[in-house]
């Protein structure tokens, strides 16, 4: 009997190990990054890494959003961060409102008419699984052709497009949940099938119409690849000045993290609004919790 | 045959259509032309004035360029590790996070912040991690006792460890909690029907819980496959495909030549024999899940 209290105490203190190692794994690249952005120049990068800085400073962020400030003290001119955060605003939430509110109206027309039987839904989740670099090529030369490279307009469209699988698949995991009968009952009323959908449907599905397009803004603001190729200096995102930071100016390691940890606050703080649909959205509403 | 276009369903479906037409049938039309001509920007003339070549960049993608041949192969090998890993790993915690037990959700609210942390800022702090004076060496060292200094991101073999690490760091979560709501699904009942009869938690976990979990495990291949095939991402911040072209995947090696190079329309042709693979593979890998997501 005490062998196999022993054995459970084994066992026990063996699940808390892995779970200990678990956390420590997911917590130190987010503690690292933290860790740089507070600090100063010298502590950068050295032998052994420094895991707990004793002078921390924000002067790495400082940097980022007031330049010309530290530009004197630190010999580094940088251009400041701001532009980037108001342009990726600007594309994330118009690409999201432009997606959410198309998307909504096939994912409802999927689900109450099954519009283009099996093909057409599984064609539109089709479009996740093309690599983004063989279509941004193609709309690389037609956008300079259009003169929409390095514009709003062409951004959105390209988000709105490529976020498509997510909003319909998600908003039509959530409409299948609406009992077809509660629009029966408003059409028999003398509603019309739109009044039906307006009135009845949609703000029976507000909590899925709000998670979805938190999911969606969370994604466009991640984006990188279009952001990359489609914008140049006019519209460049929070992602395209991340990756800016890592080429023109090579070691400036503080910097790079302050701006990665602020540009990482929305999505994270959104995901843990989301967080119960997370799921739901990766895997296009196969899973609901 | 007009009144059946303007019905309300199709209406609804058409603004979709027509972005979609926009910005992906139209672009895929440009691409098969380029693909089939000599043009890059510097030429000078309009793209619709490209030079009709035929099947020469195809000849030269198959015949006479190993690097875009190993970009498919590095490719396959980081969907292989990573897949694995990410399964075995995510099923591992989400059976350490079965039952109740002290500050379980603040526990697994910290576990799945890194799949909503922008995948560029992952890999730049795996770049700092894998520094050559990083804290991985540092801990390393301590945990061999020997002073390791290992230049990860210069090595040709070794640069692969930070992205495929920085891939199964970024997406378990998702795996875990997908498993996890999997596991809740599983019968108790059976579960103390074979502990009855004596079996083993090993046993009752490939006997009842796995068979259960095997749809799911099926779509965690499919959504997991779909993204590490196009991994650009950290790709880019790490390393960039170097050192030479040691670690450069398939979006990697087009971003180089289409932007790099400029070598638009060798690109063109292919990102036309990648869109014939993904067609063709996602005829066979959308089956099971739409079977799944539609006819539930």
């Amino acid at each position: 009997m005490t062998e196999s209290a022993n054995a459970r105490v084994w066992k026990k203190a063996g699940i808390l190990a892995l779970r200990v190692l678990v956390f420590l794994v997911t917590a130190l690249p987010i503690y690292w990054m933290i860790n740089t952005s507070f600090k100063p120049d010298p502590e950068w990068v050295t032998f052994p890494p420094i895991w707990f800085p004793h002078d921390l400073t924000t002067d790495n962020y400082l940097m980022l959003f007031n330049p010309k400030a530290l530009a004197e003290v630190m010999h580094i001119s940088t251009e400041s961060a701001w532009p980037s955060f108001f342009n990726s605003t600007v594309i994330s939430v118009l690409a999201t409102a432009l997606c959410m509110v198309i998307g909504t109206m096939c994912a409802y027309s999927i689900s109450r008419f099954r519009v283009g039987g099996n093909f057409f839904p599984m064609s539109i989740l089709a479009l996740r699984m093309f690599p983004p670099i063989a279509v941004a090529l193609p709309v690389l030369v037609l956008f300079s052709s259009l003169h929409l490279r390095d514009t709003y307009l062409g951004m959105i469209l390209a988000y709105a497009c490529f976020n498509l699988p997510f909003s319909v698949w998600m908003m039509k995991s959530f409409i299948d949940d609406v009992p077809r009968e509660l629009e029966e009952a408003a059409i028999i009323d003398g509603m019309t099938q739109i009044e039906a959908m307006l009135k009845v449907t949609i703000p029976l599905v507000k909590a899925g119409v709000a998670a979805t397009s938190l999911f969606i803004f969370i994604l466009c603001w991640s984006e990188f690849l279009f952001a990359f190729i489609l914008t140049d200096t006019e519209v460049a995102t929070i992602t395209v000045r991340l990756a800016r930071y890592t080429t023109d100016t090579g070691e400036m390691y503080g910097a790079r993290a302050a701006l990665g940890v602020i540009a990482t606050i929305p999505p994270v703080v959104i995901g843990y609004l989301i967080q119960n649909y997370l799921v739901r959205g990766l895997t296009f509403g196969a899973i609901k919790r | 045959m007009w009144k059946k276009l303007t019905s309300l369903p199709i209406l609804m479906v058409a603004p979709v259509q027509l972005l979609i037409w926009f910005m992906v049938i139209f672009p895929t039309v440009v691409l098969v032309w380029l693909a089939f001509c000599y043009w890059t920007p510097q030429t000078g003339k309009s793209w619709w004035h490209a030079e009709w070549t035929w099947f020469s960049n195809f000849y030269q993608l198959l015949f006479d360029d190993p690097r875009f041949l190993w970009s498919i192969i590095r490719t396959i090998i980081i969907f292989f590790i990573c897949i694995s890993v990410e399964l075995v790993a995510g099923m591992i915690m989400a059976l350490l996070f079965q039952g109740s037990f002290f500050g379980k959700k603040a526990l697994v609210s910290i576990l799945i912040a890194p799949m909503m942390i922008i995948p560029l800022v992952i890999g730049q702090s795996f770049y700092m991690l894998f520094l050559a004076k990083g804290p991985v060496n540092q801990v390393i060292s301590w945990l061999t006792f020997h002073k390791f200094q290992l230049d990860w991101l210069s090595h040709p073999i070794w640069a692969m460890a930070p992205i495929i690490l920085g891939e199964i760091w970024n997406w378990t979560p998702l795996v875990f909690l997908i498993f996890m709501s999997g596991l809740t699904t599983v019968p108790q009942n059976q579960i103390r029907a074979a502990q009855g009869l004596g079996a083993s938690p090993v046993q009752i976990f490939f006997r009842i819980s796995l068979p259960i979990l095997k749809p799911l495990i099926l779509l965690v291949v499919v959504i997991r496959g779909m993204e590490i095939f196009k991994i650009f991402d950290l790709v880019y911040v790490l390393t960039r495909g170097g050192p030479g072209n040691a670690t450069e995947t398939i979006t990697m090696y087009m971003y180089n030549q289409g932007i790099e190079f400029m070598r638009v329309s060798y690109v063109a042709a292919s990102s036309f024999i990648i869109l014939a693979l993904v067609v063709i593979g996602a005829v066979r890998v959308l089956k099971p899940l739409q079977y799944q997501l539609l006819e539930d």
